[in-house]
């Protein structure tokens, strides 16, 4: 197994030699990344999400010879996509900023022990979009540190450095993200997650 | 006492994962009371567990050539635009350097006249010419290695087209301005002598 240590000091290598001009090395790093980033940005912005990860394969290139190749590799790409998909919602004029919003139904519900798989859940095409939809009215500021945390397993300590925020906040906004999550998928999850 | 309200904390502490063994076992109790709590904190991982399995279609074969490629034409149309920048900027300052010279000349003309003229007497002494050479590579010498390898490459990679440019319209602007000033004053010191 790759420790970390050594991936690091490969990834500098990488680096750089793609910032020297060596093709073969940066198309290791996109190979490296690819997965990440386009699921990123589906999750971030919903349809474009390959085009948006190659421009910020893009963005990360051009803006290599201000990188610390000492450094990990991630933080800073997942700087570059977080503020390129702000961009992109900004553009499409979807709002970004946070809302206060309650359901509180009230409904007495009765509790499996267990919870349902969710991977089976997701063939339902309802349910797809239902998740879609969830994640593109929950605010940018709060969508992004969730997504970091929970689909890319970024800690708190990486998330805060990224979106240059004290860890206190971040917390703060993936807790509210979670909950808005919850609260917009309250339906369904009640009914095909057999949680009623 | 520990309210709902404070198993709302415990809650999001177990969904970091970094709830204590104390809080954890108080939690599960809870849940095992209050059916709200326990709907709620299903419904969150429930929630959760459906963004991770978000289906997400793997990128296109060609993508990884296809960003390299655009990445890298990206760089050279970068660095041209920045090249064109730097040099048009650089001869600006150039052209605005040598009007202020130019100005500056005119203005105090018979002055710098006499200056030029005694600075050509002492250099005339090759002794003295050689002395200050010396120093003014010596100086150079200290500087460059105060400046240290990586200053001077960066300076050099980076600005080497502004400084470049600045450098050879100015001297083009200014040796133009002394020789003919120098031709003059020789001329009138020949007619002098005459």
């Amino acid at each position: 197994m790759i420790q970390p240590q050594e991936l690091l000091s490969d990834q500098s290598r990488l680096i750089r030699l793609a910032r020297s001009g060596n093709e073969d090395a940066f198309g290791k790093i996109v190979n490296i990344y690819r997965n990440k980033l386009t699921g990123y940005c589906h999750r971030m912005i919903g349809a474009g999400s390959e085009d948006s990860a190659q421009e910020i394969f893009i963005k990360f290139y051009l803006a290599l010879d201000r990188f610390d190749a000492s450094k990990p590799v991630a933080p800073f790409l997942f700087r570059i996509a977080h503020n390129h998909c702000l961009d992109i919602l900004k553009k499409k004029n979807i709002h970004t900023m946070p809302f206060e919003k309650d359901t509180d139904d009230g409904q007495e519900i009765q509790i499996k022990d267990e919870r349902p798989n969710a991977e089976e859940l997701m063939q339902k095409a309802e349910l797809q979009n239902a998740v879609k939809d969830a994640m593109a009215s929950i605010p940018a500021l709060y969508r992004s540190p969730l997504i970091m945390w929970h689909v890319e397993g970024i800690p708190y300590e990486e998330i805060s450095e990224i979106l240059e925020l004290p860890i206190g906040t971040v917390k703060a906004q993936i807790h509210r993200g979670r909950k808005m999550l919850q609260q917009k998928l309250m339906d369904f999850v009640l009914i095909d997650g057999g949680l009623e | 006492m520990t309210g709902c309200k404070d198993f709302q904390i415990i809650m999001q502490t177990m969904l970091d994962g970094t709830a204590a063994e104390k809080e954890r076992a108080d939690f599960e109790g809870h849940m095992t009371l209050c059916r709200d709590c326990a709907m709620e904190f299903k419904a969150l991982q429930l929630s959760l567990d459906l963004l991770v399995a978000m289906p997400v279609s793997e990128p296109s074969p060609g993508f990884t050539s296809d960003t390299v490629k655009l990445a890298f034409k990206a760089k050279k149309d970068l660095m041209r635009r920045q090249r064109i920048l730097s040099w048009g900027l650089s001869g600006l300052a150039a052209i605005i350097s040598a009007l202020i010279i130019a100005g500056w000349h005119m203005v105090f003309q018979p002055a710098i006249r006499m200056a030029l003229l005694s600075i050509l007497k002492i250099l005339s002494e090759w002794k003295v010419l050689s002395t200050l050479l010396v120093k003014v590579l010596f100086s150079l010498v200290k500087v460059l290695a105060v400046l240290g390898d990586a200053t001077f490459k960066a300076v050099w990679e980076g600005y080497s087209p502004i400084c470049l440019g600045y450098m050879i319209v100015l001297i083009i602007v200014i040796s133009f301005i002394l020789i003919t000033d120098v031709r003059s004053s020789v001329f009138s010191l020949k007619g002098g002598k005459a």
